[in-house]
């Protein structure tokens, strides 16, 4: 019998190419879809799995908060990891810590060659023990466990020594430390937070830094993580960190500060804290993906159980014959399903052509490329198979049993009319495969409106002809004033000032009191900054004035800059100057700018005096809100150590120039080679995921409105075929061939204007919430609803125009002896 | 058929017995049809009965009933009440499922338009029924075969209904509504769609089948084809208006 189905739907299948192809192709892009969405979610939803015991390793956070303001940080304090080891030995088997210097990138050198490292890690010794990476080179037990010993990648390896042997050899960090190479990482596809090219032994630090950075409990540098002897013991573990707190934060921090515990699984998806290790992914986006991953299968499977049931009505003959010679329901509805789901297999094996041609293509929210993680092809395979054989089984089922229950006691007369009965749900299932795609359309539209409202939103500064040179372990933290005067002598240059975090992306968090309780410190967010930092931003000032420098022309028609002396680097006052901005203001209790000027906060430095009150302004991306927020002149040189970025104005059209200059005179005060970057493409990667987001969104909408189209076409062929007759009629009767187009059109148009009818407000509902996730989101505009709806109406009143022209432009008797 | 005898406990009886038995025997068939609360009687109080090895037509005018009066039966409906027996077992309360097995087991069918299945070859369309009845393979193709010889199609055995004329279609459907060897054959205006030449060749073919003991319904218009049954049940307005005796055996 199974041999008897194979035969005839094969022969039914090529006598009716169109649908079948329409049919298969439909399936096809809907499963690979699905399959390339899930393999997204997949490789989004693995992450750090790989670990020995991944499910007993967390991450320590912290949160201080005190009067509404403060950080919730992903990084702690030095000593916090040893102490808790110390404390709690029957709950914590090892931990591990991370410190980059708080720098994004260091210096490498080799021979005298220096490059920037950004991804480059102190960690402790036990690294090895806790997470899964193994060493190609090297003893993963002895390779970090003394001081200035280096574990580097492959591709560093490369990098800086080519074929030669890695291990033995020395690098230059930072300018002036020796390290040795002990280890060369094996190269890995585990999918992790933690991304590093080279890995530093934390003991370095102790001959590194001079003053006793491991005892202090207020800087928090260290990503900290912590092995449980037993999962469960994270709750336990939870409960003691309050004490742990009072037992060793400093007085003025323990009443506001508190520690909690991060499963290392969720850190991709679920942690959003300030000084992530890496950029984190969202369960909200993998939430996205697999709603779309349903769409799709929704629409395909639509899609096919629309055209199998289409393609019945041409199969009733048979049905009947097949019911009248003997076959009972179940043997029919065992063919039919067959059938189907031999076609079914095809769209698998075409899906499978497909989702191997597009996965070099695809990369994930990161940017990186999917095909890195994607190991063997049977991962893709598993997920086609299985997805195709469900949609295959689900799809078949209703058409099979739909043709298998047709009553065989009509006639063959009445048989024609054997496919109108199912019209309405034909037309259903139109609806809702249109009603899905306006959906996407909509999501699509917000979601790019969104992301150009995130790149071109005012930010209050401006970002634009602003060049950024990283100048941290530079000698150019040394000689500052000489650099920027020096390259203030290139016309091109309007303005330069240098900070401690890029302005617009990130900040520091610094402590601050007032003068009325000067031992009670509150952690706001701030940065140091140089001179000019207004000036140079162009940020909207409201009271005061900028940390001026002052051009002094000489008498031989050289310029000279000058500070004013209340706040100059040789201040004699002994005073600091900050800078706030309108939030700052509002917590401080003043309501006019002008009052909070000459006030003074006390910082561990001293006295800093307001010298000036601006405008809120964006100091990181705009998922967040504005708050309170100081900018702290870097007055001294231990504060300049800490100033990492210059930012260099430059005239309009001019930048070419300006970076020229820059490039011949940087290495007059530097060895690090010359690296820089333009501030607002580094602020437009804060938006990355967005974009990344709209760009899958646009190819995905684009292929079920694709799939619909075909679904809405195969109707279309249906329909018409059903109406041949009725056609060749009215033609006869003196019917044009445009009333007879619109005859036609008429009623799918009406579908198409009910699936909108239905999709916008769902539509408008679903991207309303999706904005109420950012605080700063554009509004909706009606264009975009239009747009979506315009594209369905058009889309429908082509195919269906397209299609039914053929039919009428026959000649009415060719219409007319064609039974439907 | 042995199947057969284990289900009804029937045996072909000799025709020429002076009193055979009745194959279908309805009483008080009614069937009304209901659309938009318009009620259409297609029958109305229908006694006939036909007996084994019978050769009976039915006439009527177009919306007399007769297509509805095969329909039920050949069990392809349900009447709205009355009865049908065949063999003497009451047939209009069975299931869907036991319809289906009734008419595979003990019924054939010709058609106007002939009816094969398209995609089929002419031996896999006069197979398929034997194939429903879950014959082996070999067997199947052997008993097509010989239907197919005896009906002079073997030699276009591989080709498809649509590479054949009307003519031979109908032989083809012929061989397929016999080659169960089936108790009653109900043929609805197999010469519909023929030329006289090949119309006469499907009645001869039909009178054969009869005279070998196969009882025939004929639903027809064609007093020409009706004269080769012993009997017409003229129908009209979804009544027997007469019962003509054309022939005895």
């Amino acid at each position: 019998m199974l041999g008897s189905y194979l035969i005839i739907t094969l022969r039914n299948l090529l006598r009716h190419k169109t649908f079948t192809f329409i049919n298969t192709l439909g399936l096809a892009v809907g499963i690979g879809s699905f399959t390339v969405l899930m393999l997204l979610v997949l490789h989004e939803t693995t992450y750090d799995v790989q670990h020995f015991n991944s499910r007993r390793i967390f991450r320590v956070t912290q949160e201080i908060k005190k009067n509404n303001v403060g950080e919730r940080s992903a990084s702690l304090p030095f000593p916090v990891a040893d102490q808790l080891k110390k404390d709690y030995p029957d709950l914590i088997a090892e931990t591990v810590r991370f410190f980059n210097m708080q720098s994004p990138a260091i210096p490498v050198g080799y021979k005298g060659e220096y490059h920037y490292e950004k991804r480059f890690f102190f960690v402790d010794s036990t690294f090895f023990k806790v997470f899964r990476f193994y060493l190609e080179k090297g003893n993963t037990k002895t390779a970090l466990a003394l001081p200035n010993s280096l574990v580097i990648s492959k591709k560093i390896a490369r990098k800086y020594f080519g074929d030669e042997e890695p291990i033995g050899k020395k690098l230059t960090i930072m300018v002036g430390h020796e390290f040795t190479v002990t280890g060369v990482l094996e190269e890995s596809n585990f999918r992790s937070h933690l991304e590093f090219d080279m890995l530093a032994s934390f003991h370095s630090l102790n001959e590194m830094y001079k003053m006793p950075v491991q005892e202090n409990w207020i800087w928090n540098p260290c990503w900290t993580y912590v092995v449980l002897h037993k999962a469960n013991m994270k709750d336990e573990l939870r409960k003691q960190l309050p004490f742990f707190v009072v037992k060793y934060f400093p007085d003025a921090l323990k009443d506001f500060v508190s520690l909690n515990l991060q499963a290392i699984n969720d850190i991709h998806l679920h942690s959003n804290l300030a000084y992530e290790i890496s950029i984190n992914s969202d369960i909200e986006y993998v939430h996205i993906f697999l709603g779309m991953a349903c769409f799709l299968l929704a629409i395909a499977s639509l899609n096919f159980i629309n055209i199998a049931t289409a393609r019945s009505s041409l199969r009733t003959k048979e049905v009947l014959v097949r019911k009248i010679i003997g076959a009972n329901k179940s043997e029919l509805f065992w063919q039919f399903l067959f059938e189907n789901f031999l076609i079914s297999l095809f769209a698998i094996l075409l899906a499978f052509v497909l989702v191997e041609i597009s996965v070099p293509f695809l990369s994930d929210l990161s940017g990186n490329p999917l095909s890195k993680w994607i190991t063997n092809d049977w991962n893709i395979a598993a997920w086609l198979g299985a997805c195709g054989l469900v949609i295959g089984v689900l799809s078949s089922i209703y058409p099979a049993f739909y043709l298998a229950n047709f009553n065989a006691s009509k006639n063959f007369k009445s048989a024609v009319s054997f496919g109108k009965s199912g019209t309405w749900f034909r037309q259903g299932l139109v609806v809702l495969q249109f009603m899905i795609s306006i959906f996407m359309l909509i999501s699509t539209l917000v979601s790019y409106d969104q992301l150009r409202f995130l790149r071109q939103a005012k930010l209050g500064f401006d970002k634009e002809q602003i060049i950024v040179l990283p100048i941290a372990f530079t000698k150019i933290l040394y000689r500052y004033d000489d650099f920027k005067k020096e390259l203030l002598g290139c016309p091109s240059i309007s303005s330069i000032t240098a900070m401690e975090t890029i302005i617009g992306r990130e900040h520091q968090t610094h402590e601050y009191a007032m003068p009325y309780n000067p031992d009670e410190f509150t952690f706001f967010p701030s940065i140091l900054v140089k001179h000019d930092f207004i000036k140079t931003f162009n940020i909207k000032l409201l009271a005061g004035k900028d940390f001026e420098s002052i051009k002094i022309f000489k008498n031989d028609g050289s310029v000279y800059y000058d500070y004013p002396e209340s706040y100059s680097t040789d201040s004699l006052t002994q005073s600091g100057a900050v800078i706030i901005n309108q939030a700052m203001l509002k917590h401080l209790g003043y309501t006019k700018a002008q009052d909070a000027l000459n006030q003074t906060l006390i910082s561990h430095a001293g006295k800093e005096r307001i010298i000036g009150v601006v405008d809120n302004f964006h100091f990181t991306s705009l998922h967040d809100t504005v708050s309170p927020f100081i900018l702290n002149l870097a007055k001294d040189e231990r504060r300049m150590r800490l100033v990492k970025y210059m930012a260099v104005r430059t005239q309009r059209n001019r930048t070419f120039e300006a970076l020229e200059y820059i490039a011949r005179t940087w290495p007059e005060f530097t060895a690090v080679p010359f690296e820089y970057f333009f501030l607002h493409e580094n602020l437009d990667q804060l938006y990355n995921k967005e974009q990344k987001l709209s760009e899958i969104s646009a190819i995905f909408a684009g292929i079920a409105v694709f799939i619909a189209t075909m679904g809405m076409f195969s109707l279309t062929s249906f329909v018409v075929a059903q109406r041949r007759r009725e056609i060749g009629i009215r033609k006869s009767l003196g019917s044009s061939a445009s009333a007879l187009v619109f005859l036609l059109s008429k009623d799918f148009m009406k579908l198409a204007m009910l699936s909108i009818l239905i999709a916008c407000p769902i539509a408008y509902l679903g991207v309303w919430t999706w904005l109420g996730h950012f605080p700063n989101h554009v509004e909706l505009k009606l264009s975009n609803f239009l747009l979506a709806s315009g594209v369905i109406l058009g889309v429908t009143l082509i195919t269906v125009s397209l299609h039914t022209l053929r039919t009428v432009l026959q000649t009415p008797v060719a219409a007319i002896n064609q039974q439907g | 058929m042995i199947e057969n005898t284990k289900i009804l406990n029937l045996n072909k009886h000799n025709l020429f017995a002076p009193e055979r038995p009745a194959i279908i025997k309805t009483v008080n068939l009614r069937k009304v049809y209901r659309s938009f609360n318009v009620e259409t009687v297609a029958l109305e109080s229908i006694n006939v009965e036909i007996k084994e090895g019978e050769f009976v037509s039915i006439m009527g005018p177009s919306g007399s009933g007769k297509s509805t009066l095969l329909n039920l039966l050949a069990m392809l409906d349900k009447p709205s009440s009355g009865s049908i027996a065949f063999m003497g077992t009451e047939v209009s309360t069975f299931s869907d499922r036991q319809m289906a097995q009734f008419r595979k087991r003990f019924l054939g069918f010709i058609f106007q338009n002939f009816n094969l299945i398209d995609e089929l070859t002419i031996l896999e369309n006069v197979e398929l029924p034997l194939q429903y009845l879950g014959l082996p393979k070999a067997e199947r193709r052997k008993r097509a075969m010989e239907m197919m010889e005896r009906l002079e199609v073997a030699h276009k055995k591989q080709f498809f209904p649509s590479q054949l004329s009307g003519g031979q279609q109908q032989r083809v459907a012929v061989a397929r509504a016999v080659v169960t060897n089936p108790y009653l054959l109900l043929a609805d205006e197999p010469t519909g769609n023929l030329d006289s030449a090949h119309g006469q060749e499907v009645m001869d073919i039909l009178s054969k089948l009869n005279e070998n003991g196969t009882t025939v319904i004929l639903v027809t218009h064609s007093a020409q084809n009706a004269e080769y049954s012993q009997r017409t049940i003229h129908l009209f307005d979804g009544q027997v208006v007469t019962e003509n005796i054309n022939h005895v055996n």
